[in-house]
């Protein structure tokens, strides 16, 4: 099956993989409205930017959205997102199978079912899943949030990372015979 | 390797005092406006800026500049997803005064607060006459034809190198280059420039039938199969020579001088000597590159053949030797010299050639144009007999098809064009080379910064203006009603000039326009 | 090939899931005490509390079996496995098997308490046990709970947010004694106490205090009495081994099994909280009593039962939980730091925590408070035995990623399909 592949050579630490991720996965798919109507925000634990993620947190920010990540480590960065692995971890940890191996080989999670117990963050050796503090399936405080991890942009020929990625730091291919 | 520490937002952001150390940073010189309702604060203009002029303020949960540290690259504006960047020029500037312009005032600034030399990158950016922007092509009406390019065959092809004297049966043969079109990109040094940017400038060459040149900073091991398409440079430093070096190009060029640094060495910071320049160059790592201003084994002609011959056999006679210059007051007695000291190629200069670092005093005073310079060159060699023993390139302040179409009138036979291949590839002549942390990835090898430049995209940039160029001069040449670039060589006739003194059009060797 | 499968849970899952992925003919039957269709026990507590729909327990569609074309065989006891015959017994009928998974699960642990015998008490192990408790709350004030490991303090969390008082008695010096260490088990007793759940450790209950078989007071070992009108049993849950023993199958605490999920008998097989498998950071075997371990034994089960041959290089204990707004994310053995390097950041006022213990260079165990994201790489560097020495600096910055690892670990994650 088709995955998204980083190549972390080519990579410029943009970030603009993961606004368009937030931008795809927002009800209007328009920048503004997306950040500054339905409040989605970025990821501002970045090391290239001055904020200290302290200070930002203290300052309460908003969990980011961005369902690909970029990881940087002094001058490397790539952006890294689910593998859609062939055995998911996050499936086989999965406390009440709400996450599951879609026909077409994609790992997805029913969103009105997960209830955030974060067995799938564990689980994942990637790191490729981020909690979704936007949705909950359980009333108590105890229980924020939802799975959040990319799902290949189901009406996209193209991944948005992909389509964004100035450098063609990530490439959508099939290297299954690999 | 960390090259310089991370700005400090509360250090950016806060309360500023009035700097008497630092005046030239005191005043502004471009203002970046941010439209706030469009931003998203993504954050991609602060990553994006290298010159630590865009912030992120988590109190305000916005984005800010310190205008001070803008140098107009535009990266941000580039890369903004929202379009929400605008530059535009700060204020008013200083009073309104055509001797202290806001440039020379903080000129003086700078150099009062650090007392150093004033460093700068690109080429000259003065004012001086531009001879390329006076001179006009002719065409041909009524009395000869024009040739319709799409129709008829155009030779565009360079042949570069020594000529026979006569035609003999068999005829003398001597190593030439074979340009398929009479542009080849300018020495830039691994070093100076990116690697992904030499390669492409490698990929293009080979795609386009040219050559580039690999300046004086050796050929990277990658690149060493593009070898048929590299001029490689023998400079003060030797960086970078070995014997592999020179057999494996297509020919070998000794540096003397830079345009836009005549007489003046170069200096590659420790910093810049990362692990890969310094196998390339052959020298220690983190080691300052150092090319002193003269090459010490040539104080005269003579010493010079010495080292032209050397290459030639090196290169057991199979490669054309060029010596590079820089256009300088007696260039066409010393590149009559040069003829005579065995170089089958002669490149000249000018004083708009573009460099990776220069002292600003240097780079916008020193030297002359190579439009006069190429006349005067072409016309002493012509005089004394020896124009076939060498070719000659032009280089330095080469912008479009025009400026080639106009050179090749004035007598040479190809072009280097280097800030051109920037400009096609993202450079914006901000003018910051010589930092290191060119924001477009090309004048960098800063690992998180180089990757902006992606080899592929380089050279596809790169051929497309080289396809671009090679259809105008052909549209040029067929309005003249000729079809190869050999008949306008040096055909002065085709030249004619606007707005200059008898004594302007006599050093060029053309007439005023409307004779 | 016929395949049968005891136990319906996470192990029985996965093995059923691999087994039809292999073979598509294969004969897969699923026998289980529990009558339900295959549900999660973690979520029980939710369930109790209220907090989520029925559906939502149950791990996979209603028509899941029916696709899988399995035969289910649902709240039927197995009593009796006859290796030599090849059958399962549930002593109304034989069920013949070419290969035979064992995937019983657990059993609870039931202490001798002074007056157990006279009340009624419960375990939570089983959605019944929940439904059962549910029903037993009404018009009850005080709940005890005994234990305070996962199960217990997910009980008394349920309860407590039912609306009862809740004392929760454990008899170690902390809470979640064998999971957590002592910094992150003071967290969670915090977010227990500030949910108004009274914590008693280091204590016991001596003595129940009953009347009609319902009991009303505890006496502590430290003297004092707790009110109890609700009493739950949640020591600790024992792997359940009597059927394997009765057959002669090799067992320890568990049923002790080898790389590929074999049992001493030939053709039987043995996954999940029943089964005592490889674990990968101390190489001997023992119980791991974790979903993901359930689940990757039974699929690993599963593909050898199926003719697949497949290897498990060992099971990693961890563990994912939440108490009050607080999550804690734990590999391996955080307890153990003696000969280890141990690593540690601490930002109390936001109750982060993130502590690594290394050992010749390798991670042997691993605890997340509250900053949990990415954790998931530890277990990648535990599995896979990295050394973690050249970036051990970076492990416990917030920043730390995939980025930090060396390139050819980076490399194999990210340039192949995993
Ligand atoms: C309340 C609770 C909360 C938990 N929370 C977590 C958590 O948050 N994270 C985590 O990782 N783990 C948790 N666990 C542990 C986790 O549930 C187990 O690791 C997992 O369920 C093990 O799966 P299993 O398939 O091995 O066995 P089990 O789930 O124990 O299932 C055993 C199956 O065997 C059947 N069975 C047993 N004996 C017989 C017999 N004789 N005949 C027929 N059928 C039989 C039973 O009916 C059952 O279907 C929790 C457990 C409990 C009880
Ligand atoms: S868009 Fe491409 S270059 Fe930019 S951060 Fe993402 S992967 Fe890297
Ligand atoms: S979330 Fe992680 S474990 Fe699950 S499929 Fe994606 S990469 Fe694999
Ligand atoms: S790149 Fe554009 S949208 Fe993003 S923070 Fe900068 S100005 Fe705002």
């Amino acid at each position: 099956m088709k995955r998204v592949y980083p190549r972390e050579e080519r990579c410029i630490n943009c970030h603009l993989c993961e606004v368009a991720c937030i931008v795809e996965h927002s009800e209007t798919k328009l920048p503004s409205a997306a950040y500054h109507v339905e409040g989605l925000r970025f990821n501002r634990e970045d090391s290239r930017t001055i904020c200290d993620p302290a200070e930002a947190r203290a300052a309460g920010v908003p969990k980011p959205l961005n369902r690909t990540l970029v990881q940087t480590a002094g001058y490397l960065s790539l952006s890294t997102n689910c593998r859609h692995c062939e055995e998911p971890d996050c499936v086989l940890a999965c406390k009440n199978g709400s996450l599951y191996v879609a026909e077409d080989g994609r790992v997805l999670v029913q969103e009105d079912k997960c209830v955030g117990c974060w067995m799938c963050v564990m689980a994942c050796r990637y790191g490729a899943i981020s909690r979704n503090p936007a949705r909950s399936n359980v009333p108590a405080v105890a229980f924020n949030g939802i799975n959040h991890h990319c799902d290949l942009c189901p009406e996209r020929e193209l991944p948005a990372c992909v389509w964004v990625c100035p450098t063609n730091a990530l490439v959508f291919e099939d290297r299954d015979d690999q | 390797m960390e090259y310089y520490e991370e700005p400090n937002a509360r250090v950016a952001l806060g309360l500023r005092r009035p700097e008497p150390g630092d005046w030239y940073h005191g005043y502004p010189e471009y203002h970046v406006e941010r439209d706030d309702d469009k931003c998203i604060r993504c954050l991609v203009c602060v990553r994006q800026c290298p010159y630590d002029c865009t912030f992120y303020d988590p109190y305000r949960h916005g984005v800010y500049n310190v205008h001070e540290n803008c140098v107009n690259c535009r990266r941000c504006e580039f890369m903004c997803p929202t379009s929400a960047i605008r530059m535009t020029k700060w204020g008013a500037g200083f009073r309104d005064n055509d001797n202290w312009k806001q440039k020379t005032i903080r000129t003086v600034y700078k150099q009062a607060d650090s007392g150093a030399v004033s460093l700068t990158g690109l080429g000259n950016d003065r004012e001086y006459v531009s001879y390329f922007d006076r001179m006009v092509i002719d065409a041909s009406q009524v009395t000869n034809p024009s040739i319709d390019p799409l129709r008829e065959p155009m030779e565009l092809r360079a042949y570069i190198g020594k000529k026979p004297e006569r035609h003999t049966n068999p005829p003398e043969v001597y190593p030439n280059l074979k340009a398929e079109l009479p542009v080849i990109f300018a020495p830039m040094s691994f070093g100076a420039i990116s690697f992904n940017f030499q390669r492409g400038l490698a990929m293009a060459a080979k795609e386009a039938g040219t050559y580039f040149n690999t300046g004086e900073g050796g050929l990277h091991p990658d690149l060493r199969q593009y070898g048929d398409h590299a001029i490689v440079q023998i400079a003060s430093g030797r960086f970078g020579v070995s014997l592999d070096y020179l057999s494996n190009a297509a020919a070998c060029e000794i540096k003397i001088g830079q345009g836009a640094k005549p007489g003046i060495g170069g200096h590659l910071p420790g910093e810049k000597v990362t692990w890969d320049v310094s196998r390339t160059r052959m020298i220690p790592e983190g080691s300052d590159a150092l090319s002193p201003a003269p090459q010490h084994d040539i104080y005269s002609i003579e010493d010079l053949r010495l080292l032209i011959y050397g290459l030639k056999e090196a290169t057991e006679y199979t490669r054309p030797v060029s010596v590079k210059i820089a256009a300088v007051h007696n260039v066409a007695a010393i590149a009559s010299g040069i003829v005579r000291a065995g170089a089958d190629i002669v490149v000249v200069d000018g004083f708009r050639g573009g460099t990776g670092a220069a002292p600003a005093v240097i780079r916008d005073h020193v030297g002359i144009p190579v439009e006069v310079a190429l006349a005067q060159v072409d016309q002493r060699l012509r005089e004394e007999g020896i124009r076939h023993q060498a070719s000659l390139i032009a280089a330095g302040g080469i912008r479009s098809s025009a400026d080639v179409i106009k050179g090749l009138a004035l007598g040479a036979d190809a072009f280097y064009i280097g800030t051109a291949a920037m400009v096609a590839v993202g450079c914006t002549a901000c003018q910051q080379c010589h930092r290191g942390r060119c924001s477009w990835g090309i004048t960098t090898n800063r690992p998180d910064l180089a990757p902006r430049l992606q080899p592929e995209v380089a050279a596809e940039r790169l051929t497309n203006l080289l396809h671009g160029w090679a259809h105008e001069i052909k549209e040029m040449l067929g309005m003249m009603g000729l079809n190869s670039i050999e008949s306008l060589r040096g055909n002065r006739l085709k030249l004619r000039g606007v707005g200059m003194t008898q004594v302007e059009l006599d050093t060029l060797g053309i007439q005023q326009a409307g004779l | 090939m016929n395949h049968v499968i005891i136990g319906n849970s996470f192990a029985a899952l996965f093995a059923v899931e691999a087994i039809r992925r292999t073979d598509q003919d294969a004969e897969i039957t699923v026998i289980s005490r529990e009558p339900q269709h295959v549900y999660s026990r973690a979520m029980i507590h939710e369930m109790l509390a209220g907090m989520v729909r029925e559906p939502m327990v149950y791990l996979r569609d209603w028509d899941f079996y029916k696709r899988m074309r399995v035969r289910t065989m649902l709240g039927r006891t197995v009593t009796r496995i006859n290796p030599g015959l090849h059958t399962v017994s549930t002593g109304e009928d034989e069920t013949p098997y070419d290969r035979l998974l064992i995937a019983t699960g657990g059993k609870p642990f039931v202490p001798p308490l002074n007056g157990l015998q006279d009340v009624a008490y419960h375990s939570f192990i089983t959605l019944e046990d929940a439904k059962k408790l549910k029903a037993a709350c009404e018009g009850r004030r005080n709940a005890v709970v005994l234990g305070a490991g996962l199960i217990g303090l997910q009980c008394a969390e349920a309860l407590r947010h039912m609306g009862l008082d809740v004392a929760v008695v454990e008899m170690a010096d902390t809470v979640l004694p064998m999971a957590l260490d002592t910094e992150s088990s003071q967290t969670i007793a915090k977010e227990l106490a500030d949910e108004g759940i009274a914590v008693h450790t280091g204590d016991t209950i001596d003595l129940i205090i009953s009347s009609d078989g319902h009991p009303t007071e505890c006496k502590l070992r430290s003297g004092g009495t707790i009110p109890c009108d609700l009493l739950v049993i949640a020591v600790g849950v024992r792997p359940n081994i009597d059927l394997a023993k009765d057959a002669g199958i090799t067992t320890d605490r568990g049923i002790v099994v080898n790389e590929h999920m074999e049992t001493s008998a030939e053709h039987i097989y043995a996954a999940g909280d029943c089964a005592q498998g490889p674990e990968i950071v101390t190489g001997i075997t023992m119980p791991i009593p974790v979903i993901p371990v359930a689940s990757t034994q039974g699929m690993i089960a599963g593909y050898n039962m199926a003719g697949k041959r497949r290897r498990y290089g060992g099971a990693l204990a961890l563990n994912a939980m939440q108490f009050g707004g607080v999550q804690v994310i734990s590999y391996g053995f955080v307890k153990d730091e003696r000969d280890g390097e141990v690593l540690k950041y601490v930002d109390p006022p936001r109750k982060i925590y993130r502590k690594v213990i290394i050992k010749n260079g390798r991670i042997t165990g691993a605890i997340f408070v509250k900053d949990v994201d990415r954790a998931g790489i530890f277990r990648h560097l535990m599995e896979k035995r990295i050394d973690v020495t050249p970036f051990k600096e970076h492990l416990l910055s917030p920043h730390f990623g995939v980025a930090h690892l060396p390139a050819e670990i980076r490399a194999d994650m990210f340039t192949r399909p995993q």
